[in-house]
């Protein structure tokens, strides 16, 4: 497994149950989307994962190397070009400038933004921007990269190509296992695996054809 | 099949939109808000709540408010309030002078640092040039602009500029010894002493050059005029030709290696470039934050007049806070964001750079002769 929460609890101000025992398992290699209704505790999980909130019980397990990417791309996108920014996640390794041109293009052309490398990043579209996003997580070669609702903001052809960038980095060398945060079922077409949160807990998790039948039948009922 | 759980994905908004939502209710029982006309139509309200606008959508974002002022009917005139709004919403998001990557010119392959040093010169020498050194500079500047801008950029950015210097050319010129300063000289006139008057000057040479009324232009007045406007020429246009040739980042490094100097005096470097770099970047991002703000405000087609003054100017006071309060609330997402990208602090990170052109020898050599030649000038007429 690639990634694993166990009966993991979380509270807010320590009154509101935002998770309580959640628990899932993401296999190596695969794209896991992670679906529920809002304020069902799909972020809040995706955060835990990611290292950002610590929860209040249960243990959860991640590689060393995570890479997040946040719903809003405004947010993580800080450095005025492309270039600079996808390279901001090296600033801690100390390259020479070579390897960073070398891993940046990579990153850039698994997204498909290797033309935009001078672009100022403030005249990019929504989608670009997230795209642009992901290259900077990808930059760090994360074994998981955590993706958090990235398509609230964008239209039909952009949430298509931020998918399509996703997807490639899946299926690419590095055999990156990406969790994919959404409450959009269009998505599921492109994942390989998938589960469903509500009430702070995950429901069930299996193919996406299981996730949704499963969840038409509740919905029947 | 396909279906999404909630129809509203739109919280980007939502949070600028929950405190005015309360507030338009609140205007609604008092009766202070005008109900929204029947004719608006519905789509684009609904359009405009799920979109974030973007920058290329002034016009529509205009027409959104005057389609609220047209709900009022015909007899309404534009308000004050009403003038602030349009001013947000007709302005760019972009800042002003942004870096241009293509095309390239000569300008793009000089190093920062140079071009840095190119603007203190400019600033402290041109000033105290003789004119036809500030002509000639000007001359360079402009046939600069136009190589290196598109003609949609330099075009107006010029025009603009020549406007700004044509009106402080005539105001100095005009002002500055069209008053004199009532002074009483303590020397008794010539007259009086029965001493002959001064010889008239048998050159060419005028001091006054213009009179007429209460206007004199004078050698000094317009000496001092041309430098003024030249002056001011110089240093925004060149200001400008370094955004828009150079990165924002590695302008920041640039200056990070000027003031480095500084660090022994303690002054924290990398955190001031660091802040540099990170409202260059934002900039952008509150001008939008902005426009979301005034575009809630126009929606509402709020009837300023019926308000009041003072209860205008509450709601100009709490949209304020608001646009503070969203504006720290994204702050604490950069940081976040900052952190899960491995960010601990600035001296401890570097900033890549220069990843994809390098300065080119020639160009530098160009520059730093021209830096020579002026700093050479300035000496010689000091």
């Amino acid at each position: 497994m690639a990634a694993t929460a166990s009966n993991v609890c979380v509270s807010l101000d320590g009154q509101r149950q935002v998770l309580s025992n959640a628990s899932l398992s993401i296999q190596k290699g695969t794209l896991h989307m992670l679906l529920g209704p809002n304020a069902c505790g799909k972020s809040t999980l995706l955060r835990v994962l990611g290292g950002l909130l610590k929860p209040d019980s249960g243990t959860f397990s991640v590689p060393s190397s995570i890479g997040y990417v946040f719903q809003n791309p405004d947010h993580q996108v800080v450095m005025p070009t492309v270039a600079a920014d996808v390279a901001f996640g090296l600033g801690r390794q100390k390259l020479p400038a070579a390897e960073v041109h070398r891993r940046v293009l990579e990153a850039l052309r698994l997204v498909g933004m290797e033309d935009c490398l001078e672009r100022a990043c403030h005249t990019l579209s929504g989608g670009q921007k997230q795209r642009v996003a992901i290259a900077g997580a990808l930059v760090q070669n994360p074994q998981v990269l955590l993706l958090d609702e990235l398509t609230t903001f964008l239209e039909a052809g952009d949430q298509a190509a931020v998918l399509t960038a996703v997807r490639a980095a899946v299926d690419g060398p590095q055999r990156v296992t990406a969790l994919w945060v959404t409450h959009r079922f269009e998505e599921l077409t492109r994942a390989d695996a998938a589960s469903f949160m509500d009430g702070g807990r995950v429901q069930m998790t299996g193919t996406p054809q299981n996730v949704l039948r499963r969840m038409h039948r509740m919905k029947g009922r | 099949m396909l279906q999404r759980f909630h129809k509203h994905h739109c919280t980007h908004n939502a949070i600028a939109g929950t405190d005015q939502t309360s507030l338009a209710n609140a205007r609604w029982k008092q009766g202070l808000l005008q109900p929204k006309p029947a004719t608006r139509p519905h789509t684009h309200q609904r359009c405009a709540r799920s979109r974030r606008p973007t920058v290329g959508r002034p016009r529509a974002l205009l027409g959104l408010l005057q389609a609220g002022r047209a709900g009022r009917g015909k007899g309404s005139s534009e308000s004050i309030e009403d003038k602030v709004l349009s001013t947000f919403l007709s302005g760019s998001a972009t800042p002003y002078s942004s870096y241009i990557a293509d095309p390239r010119s000569f300008l793009h392959d000089v190093h920062p640092i140079i071009k840095q040093v190119w603007l203190v010169v400019v600033l402290g020498t041109a000033g105290r040039a003789p004119a036809a050194v500030q002509a000639s500079l000007c001359l360079v500047t402009v046939l600069q602009t136009i190589s290196t801008l598109p003609p949609r950029l330099w075009q107006p950015q010029l025009k603009r500029l020549g406007l700004l210097c044509t009106v402080i050319l005539l105001f100095v010129c005009i002002g500055a010894d069209s008053v004199p300063p009532k002074l009483q000289t303590r020397a008794p006139p010539p007259q009086v002493s029965g001493l002959p008057s001064l010889a008239a000057s048998k050159g060419a040479y005028k001091h006054v050059l213009f009179h007429w009324g209460i206007f004199t232009i004078t050698q000094r007045s317009l000496t001092l005029a041309c430098s003024s406007a030249s002056l001011t020429f110089l240093a925004l246009q060149s200001a400008s030709l370094t955004l828009t040739t150079t990165p924002s980042e590695e302008i920041a490094l640039a200056l990070q290696s000027l003031m480095s100097p500084l660090r022994f005096l303690g002054v924290p470097v990398k955190q001031v470039t660091l802040s540099v770099l990170l409202a260059l970047r934002f900039m952008a991002l509150v001008l939008e934050e902005m426009r979301n703000l005034a575009l809630g405000l126009a929606m509402r087609g709020v009837d300023w007049k019926a308000m009041g003054p003072g209860s205008g100017l509450n709601v100009i006071v709490r949209l304020v806070g608001r646009l503070f309060s969203n504006l720290f609330r994204q702050s604490e997402a950069v940081a976040q964001a900052l952190h899960a990208r491995g960010f601990v602090s600035a001296d401890e990170h570097t900033i890549y750079t220069g990843l994809l052109h390098k300065s080119r020898p020639f160009n530098n050599v160009i520059c730093c002769s021209a830096i020579a030649g002026l700093l050479a000038q300035a000496f010689v007429h000091l």
